[in-house]
């Protein structure tokens, strides 16, 4: 990570992904990493995930063969989440797709980084070509991040949410969109890898801001009722049932000018016009103790059948209670649906509730 | 005497009564602690039996019992105040007190210096 130094300073706990060794937490704790983010503004190190840079004259079009995007529509300075599917229909990737003007610039989760890129390489017709970029990817997550950032990246306050522009940070040449992970307003920014500790610890200078890492950041996500891939979204989840079909755009649905010819088309297609067995909900625990991810769901407290399961558990620390994702049969999934959870044995009553759990305070 | 296992459990014998908590060490690998649950007064559990659980934000750490016993304690501080176990983990952080129905089992369990070795 080009940061390591910064986050050896700072008593970082970390984990090996491939080559890299991600922060788990800081020497404070990730509960009060997590607080910080919802109060102040904190900065994440995300190196580890995949940018890529996507180039030709046709490059719109190519896109479109991989994705349901409406990448030909897709403003200079506007990016989009989309999806990279399976044949059967199934998540592979779940990405953001940004033009750059002369150029699309994605970002996929790490684990996928290397797959994206073989997909996208051989998948590209004609002169379209994706290059890999050696780059640092950091997050300012938080109601100061726009106050914070402006100090350092002038004009920045006029980016909504969901531009990205070419922007210097701290005289650095940086990739900044207005967007992220947490449900809070911020900012994700891609540095070249030789200025991204003079950008992170400008940043840091500032009294509002302080390093997270990814254990604050997977529980941010939950409280804001995002799907992650590899726990709530996989190759066997199809975004109908992940209530991600939103990412489908219009313009490549059935009857539609673009209609299909992205990979997975007819198995989505079939999908959205026959239903789908399971959906992704909001679960609500109703005592304190926390569903964990792998936690099976029954109906009732004496059945033996498993219906569904959560994939996504924890204690929410803004809310003070425990929250979930998971999977339920679709004639169940309405909100205040009631399950029962086996944790340790016991089968504990939990509830469908509305995501997101804690709201969002993107500046659209 | 004091005694640990292998899951970073340490065990106080005093007379009859045996006190239980977790290491630093359990504490540096669970982060942030936000809820405990503890069993009942009176429980009489066997030896690795989930007695009590830690949960953090992400994960539930589960206590296993370090021998059969009865539960005579337990420490209420710590259901209001699960941020103890975090602070004090030896100390006022203690989970809950038994009594070993066997007291010589103890001595099947790690002492400081086999615990020390073994963490490494």
């Amino acid at each position: 990570m080009p940061l390591h130094d910064l986050h050896t300073e700072l008593g970082a706990k970390t984990i090996a992904f491939g080559s890299f060794d991600v922060p788990l937490h800081y020497a404070g704790g990730a509960l009060a990493e997590h607080t910080h983010t919802r109060v102040r503004a904190s900065i994440f190190d995300l190196s580890h995930l995949g940018q890529f840079v996507v180039t030709g004259p046709e490059r719109a079009r190519a896109l479109e063969e991989l994705m349901p995007l409406d990448a030909i529509g897709l403003a200079p300075g506007r990016q989009r989440f989309s999806l990279l599917l399976t044949e059967d229909g199934g998540i592979q990737d779940d990405l953001i797709v940004a033009n750059l003007g002369d150029r699309f610039f994605l970002t996929v989760n790490g684990a996928r980084r290397v797959p994206v890129e073989t997909l996208l390489s051989e998948g590209l017709a004609g002169d379209v070509e994706i290059s890999a970029l050696s780059r640092a990817y950091l997050a300012l997550q938080g109601p100061f991040a726009e106050s914070v950032l402006a100090e350092l990246a002038p004009g920045i306050s006029d980016l909504r949410f969901r531009d990205v522009r070419e922007v210097a940070v701290a005289g650095v040449r940086c990739i900044v969109s207005r967007s992220g992970y947490t449900g809070e307003d911020g900012f994700e920014i891609s540095a070249p890898a030789d200025g991204a500790e003079a950008v992170a610890r400008k940043l840091l200078e500032h009294p509002d801001t302080s390093m997270a890492g990814l254990d604050a950041r997977e529980s941010l996500r939950v409280e804001a009722g995002f799907p992650f891939l590899g726990k709530d979204i996989h190759f066997y989840a199809s975004p109908v049932e992940a209530g991600l079909d939103w990412a489908i755009s219009p313009l490549r649905r059935p009857g539609a000018p673009r209609a299909g010819g992205f990979v997975g088309a007819q198995a989505v297609f079939k999908q959205l016009s026959d239903g789908v067995g399971d959906r992704l909900v909001g679960l609500k625990p109703v005592g304190q103790t926390p569903v964990r991810g792998g936690s099976e769901l029954y109906l009732d407290p004496q059945s033996e059948e498993i219906v569904g399961a959560v994939t996504s558990g924890i204690f929410s620390p803004t809310l003070g209670e425990p929250i979930a994702m998971g999977y339920v049969p679709a004639e169940i999934a309405a909100v205040g649906s009631r399950l029962f959870a086996d944790v340790r044995g016991r089968r504990l009553p939990l509830d469908v509730v509305e995501r997101p759990f804690v709201q969002h305070q993107f500046k659209r | 005497m004091r005694r640990f296992t292998e899951d970073h459990v340490w065990l106080l014998l005093c007379e009859e009564r045996a006190t239980v908590g977790i290491t630093a060490v359990a504490r540096e690998r669970l982060g942030d602690v936000v809820l405990v649950e503890l069993p009942e007064k009176g429980a009489e559990l066997s030896k690795d039996d989930v007695v009590a659980v830690i949960e953090s934000v992400k994960v539930a750490f589960e206590i296993a019992m370090p021998l059969d016993g009865t539960i005579l304690e337990v420490n209420h501080r710590v259901l209001e105040r699960p941020d103890l176990v975090n602070e004090v983990p030896e100390g006022d952080g203690w989970l809950f007190a038994m009594s070993p129905t066997n007291p010589n089992d103890i001595e099947t369990l790690m002492d400081a210096i086999a615990y020390a070795k073994a963490s490494t």
